[in-house]
């Protein structure tokens, strides 16, 4: 509904009759100064909500009130022709009237306060960092209205093109957009050239730790880990002992999650290396932004992402001996809630999206059934889970997948990104462990640090826990998309009990973590702007060499002081710009 | 392309046809009542056969209005063949193929898709004639948008096959029903009585245009053959068996088949060149209506045969 907070000028240029928009202090402010000059208009209309319209017209001395409603503009613009008609000579018909809308001002950061929080764009309060500030200058350039108008813009284009996720637990099989917010998160180029090493150590410390683990099993000898900590692992596929995958990498495709804490420092708080999602946001946040921001983007030198499905495709047929193989997606089907994604990044690499009931296993190869005949496929990668990859060698009688599946793998007839068994390395116990390992393996010092985990598996570690439980996260090791949590800080002394309970029955299935203050962006709330927790997640292509896709998702959680930036529970996204200098 | 893609591809350029068919329809029942003073139910109860399905709409709805038949016809979800479920299948099925399809395509889809979506029952009474030219024009713009952006491969082929194959149905469904309401009159051939319904009846197969160009007069015979055999109207039925079998070749060819040994392509060819020869002469002597089931039954054998040689999965 457009703002009729405009006034009416007669041919002499003195408001004659002005209206009013009654839905902030600010209004009635303005209000009043009308009201008591002391060449008042002829009339004022106030608008405002049903509950309070006559009576607030009447207190400021407005001489009509309209009810805020869709085609409130249409009434107040009826008021004024009557109004103007009315007062004898103050416009004849035939003159032009104009109606202006009341001038505001653009959204600012005048009045933006950071907080008691690390700030990804200010430095304090009316202090923009040095790399955030051609950005701030522009959006504060902007005509009033234009950056919520733009966001709009971007949110129904979202819509249009059905880039939505499935709400798991809605009847109705909902569909959502992603929400949006287009203040984007800004790193700069120092900052990202050491979170991009860490990441890449990081990920060929965890590959030669999978590979260990279904070989000989040294870092466990060795006790590094303890050994019961991965053989009872719900994600350790004894299935998977002695197979030798394509070049030796078993996981290609990582999303790793970062969070920035008070002290300003990165810490890497997950690794998902199973089928982490949220790419293609990145890809479609980071084009519409561009269509919104051309300006900018030539401006600030933002790395660009665009590339990342040819990479994708590079690092996928890296796993084939053949020159040029058939590589396919395999998704479970529409009903997945990443089902958008898996389509869109098939379709950006031009190759086939199946699902499992599209391959068969016959004479020891995999093939795709297709109008033509049966043709085969080299390179899978695959958006399903271990559990449901193959009923033959995982869970029985899933449908999912495609029997006899794991046998080809074995046989290094097929490859399959990410490798079955690699979802041990994502394991929320193991994580604890995953610094010990880039020391054993590569013998450097991690260059992202882990958050301070309490793995409850050690028994003095556990009590420590249970006696602190108002003040730390705890996490289930098998749980993701932030389910199965406690924030303690946020919890009711009932959840406390209830997961001190889970805890004491199966310690081996929780961590726990001090709660962190994640850091901020501001993100349009309403008319104004707020800091929102955000966190991010970049992609990490693992293939003949290591890629990290520049920046990565920003997640944020768009509810007033939430630590929670998932999409099933009310988180949305932000474009992440890395700049180039 | 995988056969499971075939298969839905297939049907949601049916689907989309069958959209464009029954807006079609209404639109046309919408005008016609205008100008008619006679009782609501007699415009709009055949509709129902034509579009949907006579008993279950008595059963849940008793007597035809507009209202009621808009409804029924629009946003029933107990009836599988309303718009509203035709556009879901269709999405679905889109959705189910994303990656294969141009984003055009699937844009437009989903567009349509949520405008009737957001649309009520009440909006539709308020203004039906603009709603249904609307998503005529959508359906149409569809078509054009398939043939404009998606490749000429087999996806192509398979589209276009389900358009002819549910065109065709859809106008000898239309003639059937037509027919045998305003059957007396064909008989005194080359009188314009019923002018009106004949019109009608070519309006609402977007044919009075093309058929005024073409005979000028308005007559039962004419327009009968018109619609059964003239070879260069797109919604004929000649016109939409030879397109169809033009689409069996591309496919074939495409997929390294034995043409010749098809049944789909078997069946086409000789319903082909049977309307060839066939004239309405012909028509009068089998009957209109056993000629016309005869093509049906032909028809829906087709898509049978093309199921079993290009879309069935086998058992993993």
């Amino acid at each position: 509904m457009p703002t009729p907070d405009a006034y009416c000028l007669a041919r002499d240029g003195k408001p004659d009759c002005v209206v009013v928009d009654l839905s902030d202090d600010e209004s009635i402010d303005f209000l009043d100064e009308i009201t008591n000059q002391p060449e008042q208009p002829s009339s004022v209309i106030v608008v405002a909500d049903e509950d309070g319209a006559a009576a607030l017209a009447e207190e400021h001395g407005a001489t009509k009130s309209l009810v805020k409603s869709d085609d409130v503009l249409d009434q107040v613009l009826g008021c004024v022709d009557e109004e103007l008609d009315d007062s004898s000579g103050a416009a004849n018909s035939g003159d032009r009237v104009s109606v202006r809308f009341r001038p505001q001002r653009a959204l600012t950061f005048d009045n933006y306060d950071p907080g008691n929080f690390y700030d990804e764009l200010f430095i304090d309060q009316g202090v923009p960092k040095p790399e955030a500030r051609p950005l701030i200058e522009m959006i504060e350039s902007l005509p009033h209205g234009e950056l919520q108008q733009r966001q709009s813009t971007i949110e129904s284009m979202l819509y249009r093109m059905g880039v939505t996720f499935n709400v798991y637990g809605n009847d109705d099989g909902s569909k959502r957009i992603w929400p949006f917010d287009i203040v984007p998160r800004i790193i700069a180029r120092r900052e990202w050239l050491r979170i991009e090493a860490g990441l890449k150590q990081r990920i060929q410390a965890l590959n030669m730790f999978i590979h260990d683990v279904y070989h000989e099993g040294e870092i466990l000898e060795d006790n590094v880990v303890p050994a019961e900590l991965v053989l009872q692992a719900d994600s350790y596929r004894e299935q998977c002992c002695g197979i030798n995958p394509p070049r030796g990498l078993w996981c290609h495709i990582t999303g790793t999650d970062l969070v920035r804490d008070l002290d300003g420092e990165i810490y890497v708080l997950e690794d998902n290396l199973r089928c982490p999602s949220g790419v293609s946001c990145v890809l479609k946040n980071r084009e519409l932004m561009k269509r919104s921001f051309p300006q900018l983007f030539n401006a600030s030198q933002v790395r660009p992402v665009t590339d990342y499905p040819s990479r994708l495709l590079s690092t996928l047929e890296h796993l084939s001996e053949h020159e040029s193989p058939t590589v396919v997606v395999l998704t479970p089907g529409e009903m997945n809630s990443a089902y958008y994604e898996h389509a869109f990044l098939a379709q950006q690499m031009g190759v086939q999206l199946v699902e499992g009931r599209d391959l068969i296993v016959k004479d020891g190869f995999v093939y795709m059934q297709n109008v033509a005949g049966l043709s085969r496929v080299d390179v899978i990668y695959r958006r399903i889970d271990d559990d449901f990859l193959d009923p033959t060698a995982f869970r029985k009688g899933s449908m999912l997948g495609v029997p006899g599946l794991l046998n080809v793998f074995r046989e290094g007839r097929v490859a399959l990104a990410n490798a079955p068994g690699t979802g041990i390395a994502d394991d929320k116990v193991l994580y604890a462990y995953v610094p010990a390992m880039i020391q054993y393996y590569m013998d450097e010092k991690p260059i992202l640090p882990n958050v301070e985990t309490f793995v409850c598996y050690d028994e003095e570690q556990r009590r420590d826990v249970l006696e602190n439980l108002d003040s730390l996260v705890v996490k289930a090791a098998n749980e993701s998309g932030g389910y199965g949590m406690l924030i303690g800080p946020h919890s009711t002394r009932k959840e406390q009990q209830e997961f001190a309970a889970q805890i004491r029955e199966n310690p081996r299935n929780y961590i726990a973590q001090p709660t962190l203050s994640l850091s901020r962006v501001p993100t349009i709330v309403d008319d104004h702007f707020e800091g929102r927790h955000v966190d991010l997640r970049p992609f990490i292509l693992n293939g003949e060499e290591i890629y990290v896709l520049p920046g990565g998702l920003t997640r944020v959680a768009l509810k007033k002081g939430s630590l929670v930036v998932n999409s099933s529970q009310g988180g949305g996204s932000k474009d992440t710009w890395v700049l180039n200098s | 392309m995988l056969c499971r893609s075939a298969d839905s591809i297939f049907w949601m350029a049916r689907y989309v046809e069958r959209i464009e068919n029954i807006s079609r329809f209404l639109s046309i029942t919408l005008q016609t009542t205008l100008d008619s003073e006679s009782d609501d139910a007699e415009f709009w109860q055949p509709l129902v056969a034509l579009a949907g399905d006579t008993r279950q709409f008595r059963s849940r709805f008793g007597r035809a209005t507009e209202a009621n038949v808009i409804e029924y016809l629009t946003f029933d979800n107990e009836n599988s063949n309303s718009i509203s479920e035709l556009l879901r299948q269709a999405r679905e099925n889109a959705r189910s193929l994303r990656e294969t399809l141009s984003s055009e395509m699937w844009e437009q889809l989903n567009v349509v898709y949520l405008q009737v979506q957001e649309t009520s029952l009440a909006d539709i009474l308020a203004a039906p004639e603009q709603f249904f030219s609307q998503l005529r024009l959508s359906s149409l713009a569809f078509n054009g948008i398939v043939a404009g952006t998606l490749s000429h491969g087999l996806g192509y082929h398979f589209a276009r096959l389900g358009s002819m194959l549910e065109r065709a149905d859809q106008t000898l469904r239309l003639l059937d029903v037509r027919h045998r309401l305003l059957l007396p009159s064909i008989k005194n051939v080359e009188t314009p009585i019923d002018d009106v319904q004949w019109a009608a009846v070519l309006g609402a197969a977007s044919a009075y245009e093309m058929y005024r160009q073409r005979h000028h007069q308005i007559t039962p015979d004419r327009v009968v053959d018109f619609l059964l055999f003239d070879p260069e109207f797109p919604r004929s039925a000649r016109f939409c068996v030879s397109n169809a079998l033009d689409a069996v070749k591309s496919i074939s060819r495409l997929a390294k088949q034995d043409t010749v040994a098809l049944p789909a392509f078997r069946r086409l060819s000789k319903a082909q060149s049977q309307m060839v020869t066939d004239g309405i002469d012909d028509l009068m002597l089998i009957g209109v209506s056993e000629y016309i089931s005869s093509l049906e039954t032909g028809l829906r054998s087709v898509t049978d045969d093309v199921f079993s040689a290009f879309m069935q999965q086998r058992a993993a």
